[in-house]
């Protein structure tokens, strides 16, 4: 295993709920490799997206610490960058696209005045969104918006990439093509990926590692390696003996857990 | 403009209805003169610069007022939104002060300031004041907490995210707010002039009224009627033009 750069230890979470202390996971152990793809999977409420809010720093932990880069995260951490799965509600609806991206870029406060309009230009063609620089987003379709958003997160060039199921309110076909682009993205620059997702087949095509969590609280249930070939393909990929045992295997530990959850549904965990 | 027609067919209807009702006597032609008679006095009103010269300083004070409001109100409203211990700590006085009417201040304006312009353009500045001040604070309020998440991940400060994402966020609800007050400013300036001073809209159709110049009075009211009618038009083209993003368009 390569070097950490993120390291949870003990972390743990809870939230109070009608004066009931509700713990969402507790001791949550792991490092991240640099330059990984993980993502996080399980079932509905099991405090993924929670964990990754704690993870980038907008949110903090009951007990534990997050390492980043060998510092303690304390608020919003420099270098992590959050992508929401509401784009409609993260995009900035009064900025074009390239205002859009620029305000990643003067965000991350690398400003040099010549270089800004070829850079935000430069991060607009990475997510195939040459032609559209002047359109608002109310112009744009919600793939495309959503596109906005990483391209805005990539210009900072942070080191870690938080994605909070980011296509998960895409249609199919758009869902495929987005997966391609975060793909062609982390092979062609280097960032660390955390990926949460409710859909195993998506963490199998994408990541270099996937954990599956258990219902709250939460414990790491499984924690694979998924050592498919990169460059991956929508049609290859899924094609692979490999791709499916993987997929079998963390796709019947959730969904055991999700029909024992129907029968005695846990809590709504909605922070 | 097509489908305006039905507005427009009653309201010549009625007109042609006054017109007649006064000509034949059915009201007390004194007090309620023929639309012609009080079109042809409107005309000449217009034409010798009376009206207009009744006009202009109640549109100054207006425009006084409106302006010093926005200037308190959507920084304190933008404040009271973002900082919790200034909303507690203002929040009782607006909800005491707010339910009051304006012109319940135009006696006690009067003691400190005169019968002038300033008690006039305070007045309206108090009108304004309020529907500005919530309006922006309920923007601000409503911003979405992932919009504010989004500023947070980027890391940038409290301040550079208020210019940046809350005030553009709450921007339709600041533009109602201003467009409300500038209603209410109209009838808060007419009240004024009526009850103190020797200008400007409000005091011309009065002293109409006392010299039984009734078509001129009416000529007045009428003025009023279209000045509000315009202000209220070129405040939604504004606001269509600095909300073009949400791409909705308001109906013109």
């Amino acid at each position: 295993m390569g070097e950490p750069i993120i390291e949870l230890k003990n972390l743990a979470k809870v939230f109070s709920v009608n004066g009931r202390a509700l713990t969402v996971f507790d001791n949550l152990t792991t490092r991240i490799e640099k330059g990984s793809f993980l993502s996080i999977v399980g079932p509905s409420g099991c405090g993924k997206s929670t964990l990754l809010k704690l993870i980038s720093g907008l949110d903090a932990p009951s007990r534990g610490t997050v390492m980043f880069n060998g510092r303690p995260v304390a608020g919003p951490a420099k270098g992590m960058i959050y992508v929401f799965q509401q784009y409609t509600k993260s995009i900035f609806p009064w900025r074009t696209v390239m205002q859009n991206v620029e305000f990643g870029l003067n965000a991350a406060k690398k400003r040099n005045r010549n270089a800004t309009r070829e850079k935000c230009l430069e991060y607009i063609r990475l997510v195939g969104l040459d032609g559209y620089e002047h359109y608002h987003p109310y112009q744009l379709s919600g793939g495309m918006q959503q596109r906005v958003c990483i391209a805005r997160a990539l210009i900072c060039e942070p080191d870690v990439l938080l994605m909070d199921e980011p296509f998960s309110a895409v249609d199919a076909m758009t869902r495929a093509i987005l997966q391609e682009l975060i793909l062609k993205i982390w092979e062609t620059i280097p960032v660390t990926i955390l990926f949460v997702t409710h859909d195993v087949d998506e963490a199998v095509l994408l990541s270099s590692r996937v954990m599956s969590l258990s219902r709250a609280p939460a414990t790491i249930r499984e924690d694979l390696p998924i050592d498919l070939p990169y460059p991956r393909d929508q049609i290859e990929t899924r094609d692979d003996e490999r791709f499916t045992a993987f997929r079998q295997r963390l796709f019947s530990s959730i969904f055991l857990q999700e029909k024992d959850g129907a029968a005695a549904p846990a809590p709504e965990l909605r922070p | 403009m097509k489908k305006r027609w039905p507005g427009f067919v009653l309201f010549v209807l009625i007109l042609v209805a006054w017109e007649y009702a006064s000509a034949f006597n059915l009201v007390d032609q004194v007090s309620i003169p023929r639309v012609s008679a009080i079109a042809s006095s409107w005309i000449a009103s217009v034409r010798n610069g009376q009206l207009l010269a009744a006009l202009a300083p109640s549109l100054g004070r207006i425009s006084a007022g409106f302006a010093l409001a926005v200037v308190v109100a959507v920084p304190l409203g933008l404040l009271m939104g973002s900082i919790a211990m200034i909303y507690r700590l203002l929040e009782p006085l607006t909800e005491f002060i707010r339910p009051i009417p304006a012109a319940a201040y135009i006696p006690v304006a009067i003691l400190f300031l005169g019968i002038g312009n300033e008690m006039k353009i305070f007045v309206v500045f108090l009108a304004c004041l309020f529907p500005i001040l919530l309006n922006t604070y309920g923007g601000v309020r409503g911003v979405d907490p992932v919009l504010i998440d989004t500023g947070r991940t980027f890391g940038v400060s409290r301040f550079k995210a208020l210019c940046q994402i809350v005030c553009p966020a709450a921007l339709p609800n600041i533009l109602t707010g201003m467009r409300i007050s500038l209603g209410i400013a109209l009838i808060v300036v007419v009240v004024a002039e009526m009850i103190a001073g020797n200008s400007g809209i409000g005091y011309y159709i009065l002293d109409m009224q006392r010299s039984f110049r009734v078509p001129e009075m009416f000529a007045g009211i009428f003025t009023l009627g279209l000045l509000g009618f315009m202000i209220n038009f070129v405040f939604l083209k504004i606001e269509q033009h600095f909300l073009r993003w949400r791409g909705t368009s308001v109906e013109t």
